[in-house]
């Protein structure tokens, strides 16, 4: 027996909201629970980063699934031969670290209440702050916070980073399987047109992802390469810290940079250092701005960047570090289905015109 | 025609079972030059629809994204027209419709599919074929040369329409007064 149309209407307007409610859910779950969302996002990260390389297996003649575990195999040994060694350095420089440490930070507390009097002496402005208490302040604030969380983060992070290979794994074999449950959901009058916008935002997703990791490996290593050329200390793990901080758009170069110039500034011994660190930083800044940027993140993104900026705002209020990250490619998203969206409501009232 | 169950492993080391989608498809003109093993990688990009009767498949003037297999049931293709709906045709099992929307970037639907009686639909979309072209080129080119394959052919048939019907308009009575 057919249906009457407002029957039909009113069905086909819950199984829209119905599947609405599906992504939004799972979205509220993935971001209210880090030990869900954080090992996904990574996964996802992971999955769109390897999927270029799991088209050029099957271009070759693999099947899908071989060459989704081959590259996932690959991928988690290199990964974990990059975490081993970023340990075994990282605990080797972290112990010679904190010996040294009272003394430079003693020393760097001089140095700073030593240039406050100065600044004191020659501007009266400066005579009302106290910037030396503030930022000891601050510190002690961040070692009680360290002291009682760093062990806890340390393990999720851990934790985080062995299950990313694995929801990676299933999103490249089955993430079309998922996709296509849902496509069920969805009623036939907005099944082509969600088809079109989720493939849409996928794709701008996927090319941001890559082009910002492309970014960040191209920071890293020219910044790898000076500071080893110059001399600097610790130089790779700078490095390393320098392209995960240049994903963060706008303050990730200035955030990159610092852990490099603290190390002149608290060791008198490496004081020479400070200029040319400084340089290596401004040269692949300069390169990534004039360069990679343009070339690969710009045309992906297309917003303007007062609106980016607001957008990267609004991210980090909302979520911290991890809210700057996720803000960009939220609101590529949210413009892509809003372009969709309005072209729709417009070819729809067209219609209902010309009828 | 329910998809089949997918699990993680012994999905890895499944042994090709061909199914009534593989039937279809391979009847496609689109389709019939693809290799089983092409057709089983087929399976997994197109999408089944079912339809109710009356239910709209696309309406004239809708954005398009892909074309549309009739497996089962009947479509009729309609056109506003200054008269009203204007019935172009009636399609039935193994027709297809739409398959402009997947080499036009910016296809507006040149008509309206409705279905007439309870009809289920496959639709292989323009991202999916996209898709296909990256991960399995071999497979894509045979669909696209399909695809020019078919179009040609419409456009020699819309060709020889327009030929007779100007060839029986010179032979009109009201020719003179037409031209």
């Amino acid at each position: 027996m057919a249906k009457s149309p407002e029957r039909s209407d009113f069905r086909d307007r819950v199984r829209l909201v119905f599947a609405v409610s599906v992504v939004l859910g799972i979205g509220a779950v993935l971001f209210a629970l880090p030990a869900l969302g954080m090992p996904t996002l990574l996964g996802g990260v992971l999955a769109i980063a390897s999927s270029p390389i799991v088209a050029w297996l099957e271009r070759r003649g693999f099947a899908r699934g071989f060459s989704v575990l081959l590259v996932t195999c690959v991928g988690a040994a290199v990964f974990a031969g990059v975490v081993t060694w970023g340990l075994a350095v990282l605990v080797k420089q972290w112990d010679g670290f904190s010996e040294r440490f009272p003394v430079l930070f003693e020393q760097a507390v001089g140095r700073l209440r030593a240039s406050e009097e100065v600044w004191r002496s020659k501007v009266a402005v400066f005579q009302s702050l106290h910037i030396t208490d503030a930022l000891l302040q601050a510190v002690s604030g961040s070692k009680a916070w360290a002291a009682s969380n760093a062990a806890r983060v340390m393990g999720d992070a851990l934790v985080w980073t062995l299950l990313a290979p694995f929801v990676a794994f299933v999103l490249l074999k089955d993430g079309s399987l998922v996709l296509r449950q849902f496509y069920a959901l969805i009623p036939n009058r907005y099944f082509e047109e969600t088809v079109m916008v989720s493939s849409k935002i996928l794709e701008a997703l996927a090319l941001y992802v890559r082009a910002k990791l492309l970014e960040g490996i191209v920071v890293g290593v020219i910044c790898g390469v000076g500071l080893a050329a110059v001399g600097a200390p610790y130089a790779w793990v700078l490095a390393l810290i320098a392209g995960v901080t240049n994903t963060i758009p706008y303050v990730g170069p200035i955030v990159g940079a610092v852990p490099a110039l603290l190390i002149p500034l608290f060791d008198a011994s490496q004081a020479s250092l400070l200029w040319p660190i400084l340089l290596v930083f401004l040269v692949a800044n300069v390169i990534d701005s004039f360069l990679v940027f343009p070339l690969f993140v710009a045309q992906v993104v297309d917003l303007h960047p007062l609106v980016l900026i607001a957008v990267v705002m609004v991210g980090q209020s909302a979520y911290g570090v991890i809210g700057m990250l996720l803000s960009v490619p939220l609101a590529a998203s949210a413009k892509v289905v809003g372009q969709e969206l309005y072209a729709a409501l417009l070819s729809r009232r067209m219609r209902a015109r010309s009828n | 025609m329910k998809p089949s169950p997918h699990f993680l492993f012994t999905d890895l080391f499944s042994r090709y079972k061909r199914s009534p989608l593989d039937e279809i498809l391979s009847q496609n003109i689109l389709f019939s030059t693809l290799s089983r093993r092409e057709l089983r990688s087929l399976r997994g990009r197109v999408y089944e629809r079912t339809y109710q009767p009356n239910e709209p498949v696309f309406e004239q003037g809708d954005r398009g994204f892909g074309m549309y297999i009739i497996a089962k049931g009947r479509v009729a293709i309609q056109t506003h027209a200054v008269e009203g709906e204007l019935q172009v045709t009636t399609l039935g099992p193994g027709s297809f419709f739409g398959e402009l929307a997947l080499i036009d970037p910016e296809n507006l639907r040149s008509a309206r599919a409705i279905a007439q009686e309870p009809s289920v639909l496959i639709g292989f979309f323009k991202a999916d074929l996209l898709d296909l072209l990256e991960r399995q080129p071999d497979t894509g080119v045979k669909v696209l040369f399909q695809l020019a394959t078919v179009l040609g052919q419409r456009l020699l048939e819309s060709t020889e329409k327009i030929n007779l019907l100007w060839g029986a308009k010179q032979g009109s009575p009201y020719y003179g007064e037409v031209a």
